[in-house]
């Protein structure tokens, strides 16, 4: 039975890689197995699951997040928060891709939801760093990476979710993943800089007149979309309105006030009002960012739905209990248990959701780590920056397809892969680091 | 004429999910607002959120396919013909697409129904009840996919993102000027 769990995986990859949409594989081939070889019977556990995705609160944070997102890019404010930022860093090489990654981590942070923050700096930066000039490997690289970050940096919902299933203290493991979140942090902030050294021309340093244009913002055509017409927000605006949200968001989840799934509607609401105060608002404009979060949380959901299929049958198929008979038949070492559950997990984080690693994979490997006696904090604190190294891994990564999603049309796929791969080298660097010094 | 109907049927869903979308904004602020303006919390208002959430999110399902909205791997795809693709697009719609939904609304309207049967509703105390309402949207929305699917199954000209470049899948209000 445990073969035929694999045989799912493998047809699930081929199908993926012959371009046929990824939610559609996971659910349709896991389905298709699931109900020849468990039965119609098994699968009527599917309803239930598909219920759970459904009403799982922390999950509603993904439509209000991108609602917000989309807001905020329609109101104009983030391009002109970016290109104030970027106008003061953006003269000299690579200084705009910093920005960006500052404007990231703040971004990340406040909402701890990959799939959102990606999403949502993929449509306000992309076209920012394009028009400034950036080659796309490389602007591409920074906005899935510092879109991931949300996955490791505290408040992260990751954390929240790993030390609930580990029953380890989240406050302790918010403090233990601060260390590995400034090295990663930092990490980037140093390659980025290192290649506008070597490279100036894929970072270039915004010209003076479009330096001052961003300084001044004027109507630009490529970042505003639909909403052009309207004159651009005054700087003021553009620096206090995100700050706002920020504060917003991230101080009341940090407060303590709002669960970040409570935090991620009154930032929707917050930024409806920013839409307001930015001179751009209309019933048009508000309907239609509705309706393109909807299409897009739906895409995301239906991931999830088509994950949670896969899930299903992968258990019923024994496929854990084959990866759990291999682990303990093979007289491995702790240490060597560890490199090898976070191998595994690597790969299937290409193909189901956090959510799913964390609630299926880590309780069935809980009872080996108890009994290696390995200290749980320091596993879970690697277990979160393995899941966001996966996630950003090509060809297969989370973070790579949410991307995909909004990236703007033109985009090659080999430039994103090639530029996410440094970003995967220096997490996969920081997991060594702290492999070694623990927690 | 009939495809056209559809079109318009299936947009008309995505509207009233964004409509829904938006009230489920507007209820978070006012959970919050009304736990600490009036120190008030209301468990029928979270489930008012998901609830509302839930339904919106399966009336787009239809719309998301119509619009090519899916993410999907095209390192190899890209470089496939153009009428290989649209095989690879047929045969995806027929043995995966259409199997899987036409389970799940099977599935899913005998679990709604068993809800409605037992009354079911929220295990907290002043939640909402009628929760087979919500778990009804699922084979609905499931039914929307799959009825899609068919769409570009079977169509004379089925709109597949197939057909165009590989590139440009993408479709819908994100589309900037400059990227057309």
């Amino acid at each position: 039975m445990g073969v035929a769990a694999l045989f799912v995986f493998l047809a699930i990859v081929v199908a993926v890689l012959l371009g046929y949409p990824v939610a559609l594989c996971l659910g349709g081939v896991a389905l298709v197995v699931g109900y020849v070889l468990l039965g119609p019977a098994f699968m009527q556990f599917l309803p239930s699951r598909i219920a759970g995705v459904l009403s799982n609160y922390v999950l509603l944070a993904v439509p209000m997040f991108i609602l917000m997102g989309l807001t905020l890019q329609r109101s104009g404010l983030a391009d002109t928060l970016l290109r104030g930022v970027g106008g003061l860093a953006g003269r000299r090489p690579g200084g705009l891709g910093l920005a960006v990654l500052a404007v990231g981590a703040l971004l990340a942070a406040s909402t701890g939801i990959v799939g959102a923050s990606v999403v949502t700096l993929g449509l306000i930066a992309m076209p920012i760093l394009r028009e400034a000039g950036y080659h796309d490997r490389v602007s591409s690289g920074i906005v899935v990476a510092a879109g991931s970050l949300g996955q490791i940096v505290p408040p992260s919902i990751v954390l929240v979710l790993l030390g609930s299933v580990m029953q380890v203290s989240v406050g302790r493991l918010f403090a233990a993943a601060l260390l590995p979140s400034i090295l990663i942090v930092g990490g980037y902030a140093v390659y980025l800089l290192a290649l506008a050294y070597t490279r100036p021309t894929q970072l270039p340093a915004l010209q003076r007149a479009a330096s001052n244009a961003s300084l001044q913002p004027q109507v630009d055509t490529a970042a505003l979309g639909r909403a052009a017409a309207a004159p651009d927000p005054p700087l003021w605006l553009g620096i206090g309105g995100p700050l706002l949200l920020i504060v917003g968001v991230l101080g009341s989840i940090l407060a303590g006030a709002a669960s970040p799934t409570e935090a991620s509607g009154v930032g929707a609401v917050l930024a409806l009002g920013l839409l307001g105060a930015s001179g751009r608002w209309s019933w048009r404009v508000v309907l239609d960012t509705a309706r393109e979060a909807l299409r897009l949380s739906s895409m995301v959901y239906l991931i999830l739905l088509g994950a949670t299929t896969f899930a299903l049958v992968f258990r019923g198929l024994e496929g854990d209990d084959l990866l759990v008979g291999w682990v303990l038949g093979s007289g491995l070492s702790a240490t060597d248990f560890v490199v090898l559950l976070l191998a595994v997990v690597f790969v299937a984080g290409f193909f189901i959701d956090f959510i799913e690693i964390i609630f299926i994979v880590v309780p069935v490997v809980l009872p080996v780590v108890a009994a290696y006696d390995i200290d749980p904090l320091w596993f879970a604190v690697l277990l979160g920056i393995n899941l966001q190294t996966s996630f950003l891994t090509p060809p297969f990564g989370f973070s790579l397809f949410y991307f995909r999603g909004v990236a703007p049309l033109g985009l090659r796929t080999a430039d994103l892969y090639r530029g996410a791969l440094p970003y995967v080298l220096i997490q996969l660097l920081v997991l060594a680091v702290m492999f070694l010094v623990g927690v | 004429m009939l495809w056209q109907s559809w079109g318009r049927f299936l947009e008309a869903c995505e509207a009233a999910g964004a409509v829904l979308l938006l009230v489920v904004a507007g209820t978070f602020a006012l959970d919050v607002a009304g736990r600490y303006a009036l120190g008030v919390t209301a468990s029928w208002l979270v489930d008012l959120e998901w609830y509302l959430s839930a339904v919106a999110l399966c009336l787009s399902f239809g719309a998301a396919l119509r619009a090519g909205a899916h993410v999907r791997v095209d390192v190899l795809h890209a470089r496939l013909g153009a009428s290989t693709r649209q095989w690879v697009e047929r045969l995806g719609h027929l043995l995966l697409l259409l199997p899987w939904c036409a389970f799940v609304v099977y599935a899913a309207s005998r679990y709604a129904y068993n809800s409605f049967l037992v009354g079911e509703g929220s295990p907290d105390p002043g939640g909402l009840p009628l929760r087979w309402v919500v778990k009804a949207f699922v084979p609905l929305g499931f039914a929307l996919l799959g009825l899609e699917g068919l769409r570009q199954l079977i169509g004379r000209r089925p709109t597949s993102p197939t057909l165009s470049s590989a590139e440009s899948y993408r479709d819908g209000p994100t589309r900037h000027p400059d990227q057309v």
